[in-house]
């Protein structure tokens, strides 16, 4: 626990130096209120959703495909079964799912936390 | 019986996967896409609470299948269907009794304390209740343990793609150190969840199929324990088979030991005080979304188990000597063993992926709690105060890349053990029982003392190590298997630090009642007075009803592996 001082520091300074470590219960709930309203997750975040959803259309698009296209010695090795097919039609209703998940409940506009000329700095490219 | 051990965890050279351009591509796609997030989540980092815990902004869904899937990693996809393999159904109780009810306790019970007394890790709460030693000594133990399990994720994520994809292991620990290394410095939490949640789903892509496939070749449920129980007898295809007290029976463990040691003492350790957990739920939007997290991961948890389960017994059906000398095949292989037998190009491409991202995603939990725990509880409490935010969002940043050089390095730590998941329940049993020990008893007990905090997490600790260094590997008590020594140790663990605690307690002065309002069982802090958010009080976001429905759920999973 080596909490340095300066030692040209004053008193005072390193008393609210301190204080503001975080050291007890009030502390650390006004630090952490201060930094929430100042984060930027809630105005700035992508929609995870549309990442879902893109990825699984790509990849149940060209997992059907290969579905598609398999040779009998390859369902043959799947037990039967055309398993890139049955994947590939399951990714591609998920991918769907969740698109039109995101196009009916698309997020509520967040409250602006952050003051004004910070969000009008760069918007969400897109949303 | 003694577990086989075998001198180092290589996959068999012959499970080399018959990959093309098809599986490469699918690869390729899935990488492009972890960098992405990581790019597109940096504009969201604007202060350390958004870097750290992604500005406690995070919609329930997503932190809940950021928490399943922080858990669902390699360890537990090779490590359970290697437990399957070799112990057979007792697995289950890793999932039905080994996590659901502490993940319901940390909903139901725990989480007002911690979102609502705002703490920003889960040493910080220790702080906060106990003092400066017992902060301090946990923040150190926890950050240890993370380099330690990330090395473990790093240094499986190479045995499996050396053998299956033939990639020399140094490349594929710089490929999956870089990646990792890049989105959660770009992006902080806020990626590594995203990425985790992404993952989460990749996987189910993955081990669904080969569960299917798995069954159709042996003939179905049926058939997979018509020929367990005529290869291994008739207790492998049980829940609680031979777990009398006295009688033997694979797991080395009796119904005492896995309901006190791993149901209790061990999954409440993992489950509500590791921090690479509970951060996803402290990054939640509100004390009610919070409070879901652990609940909406308790579902999936459930069904979980069928998915590494079944792929294990399969390939203890098809591999009679798995695991044993008479076999190149070793428990871990049954997963890689059976994406070799049984998926064509395309779905296998999405099961490698699958592999990797769960790997990486491990790692990536591991990491970036460790880079909260060391900035804010560490350097920005004992070794350079007060400065501005900023500076501690850059110096996460640089332990970030810090903690994945560490954690390159420890990764042949691992090597010793033939069983990941029993190295990491030791791991777990030294670093997590003695934190859940502190956690219960300063919740729930006013008149813990501060110092009671810092005795009892080094009495905890100690007395699991020596039980299983110790009494348990020096023979001096009779314990079959490492998973039953892992138990033992976990109760022992639990009771030292217990009664350390009482009697620390007992002889200095209690902590006054102000201190600890919002942190002990029956006060309410300002934080957990917040009104309910709009639409949080519908029927099915109702904590309570969540997780006693997980409860009854896991219960009802019980009745067909109990008779």
């Amino acid at each position: 626990m080596s909490e340095q001082f300066e030692p040209s520091e004053s008193a005072e300074a390193a008393a609210e130096r301190l204080r503001r470590a975080g050291y007890s219960e009030a502390d650390v709930q006004r630090e952490v209120t201060e930094l929430e309203h100042k984060s930027a997750t809630a105005a700035r975040i992508f929609d995870l959703r549309r990442i879902i959803g893109g990825l699984f259309v790509v990849y149940g698009v060209i997992v059907t495909i290969a579905g598609i296209t398999d040779s009998d010695a390859e369902i043959d090795k799947a037990q039967g079964i055309n398993i890139n097919l049955w994947t590939g039609l399951g990714m591609l209703a998920l991918g769907v799912f969740f698109l039109v998940w995101l196009k009916l409940r698309p997020v509520a506009p967040v409250t602006p936390t952050l003051p004004p000329e910070a969000l009008k700095e760069d918007l969400p490219r897109g949303e | 019986m003694r577990t086989p051990t075998h001198s180092a965890p290589q996959l068999a050279a012959a499970l080399r996967l018959p990959t093309n351009w098809l599986d490469y591509t699918i690869l390729g796609i899935y990488f492009v896409v972890v960098l992405g997030i990581g790019f597109a989540a940096r504009r969201s980092v604007k202060t350390s609470l958004d870097f750290f815990l992604s500005g406690r902004s995070l919609p329930a869904w997503i932190t809940g299948l950021a928490f399943i899937s922080a858990n669902l990693a390699a360890t537990e996809i090779l490590g359970m269907a290697a437990n399957s393999a070799q112990y057979g159904a007792y697995t289950v109780h890793w999932y039905w009794i080994g996590a659901i009810p502490a993940m319901v306790f940390l909903g139901l019970v725990m989480m007002p304390f911690y979102y609502g007394s705002k703490v920003r890790s889960v040493p910080e709460f220790l702080l906060l209740r106990f003092d400066k030693a017992a902060h301090l000594l946990s923040s150190a133990l926890f950050a240890f343990a993370a380099i330690l399990i990330a090395g473990v994720n790093l240094y499986a994520l190479a045995i499996v793609v050396e053998a299956l994809l033939g990639w020399p292991q140094w490349v594929a620990i710089v490929v999956a150190g870089f990646f990792v290394l890049a989105y959660i410095t770009l992006g902080g939490l806020s990626s590594a969840i995203y990425n985790e949640v992404l993952q989460f789903f990749v996987i189910l892509a993955a081990l669904i199929p080969l569960s299917v496939l798995g069954l159709k070749k042996v003939g179905g449920w049926g058939g997979l324990t018509d020929k367990l129980t005529a290869s291994h007898g008739d207790h492998f295809v049980t829940a609680w088979g031979g777990t009398g007290i006295g009688s033997a029976n694979p797991l080395g463990a009796n119904w005492l030991t896995i309901v006190l040691g791993l149901g209790f003492v061990l999954s409440f350790g993992y489950w509500t005080t590791n921090f690479a957990e509970v951060q996803r739920a402290l990054s939640a939007k509100n004390l009610s979304a919070a409070q879901r997290t652990p609940l909406i991961a308790a579902y999936p948890k459930i069904f979980m188990v069928f998915l590494v389960m079944i792929p294990g017994l399969v390939a203890a059906v098809l591999v009679p000597k798995i695991g044993t000398s008479g076999s190149d095949l070793q428990y871990n292989d049954a997963i890689p063993y059976l994406m070799q037998e049984l998926l064509p190009n395309g779905v296998l491409g999405i099961a490698v992926t699958g592999l990797l991202a769960a790997f990486m995603a491990g790692m990536a939990a591991n990491i970036s709690s460790f880079n909260t725990v060391f900035t804010t509880d560490i350097w920005a409490k004992y070794v350079v105060l007060g400065r501005e935010d900023a500076y501690y969002v850059r110096f996460g940043r640089l332990i970030t890349a810090v903690g994945v050089a560490a954690s390159v390095g420890t990764a042949f730590l691992a090597s010793s053990f033939s069983n990941i998941m029993s190295y990491l329940q030791t791991l777990f049993s030294f670093f997590n029982v003695p934190m859940f020990v502190v956690f219960i008893v300063g919740m729930f007990w006013k008149r813990a003392s501060k110092k009671s905090g810092f005795w009892g997490l080094l009495a905890g600790t100690t007395a699991a190590m020596v039980n299983y260094f110790v009494l348990y590997k020096r023979d001096v008590i009779g314990i079959p298997t490492d998973q039953g020594a892992n138990f033992v140790s976990a109760i022992a663990g639990f009771v030292a630090g217990a009664v350390v605690m009482v009697i620390v307690s007992l002889f200095t002065a209690p902590k006054p009642d102000e201190e600890l309002q919002g942190l002990v069982y029956g006060t309410v802090s300002p934080g957990m007075a917040e009104p309910p958010a709009a639409g949080d009080d519908a029927w099915y976001r109702r904590p309570a009803l969540l997780g006693w429905g997980a409860v009854i759920l896991a219960a009802l999973c019980y009745i067909p592996f109990s008779f």
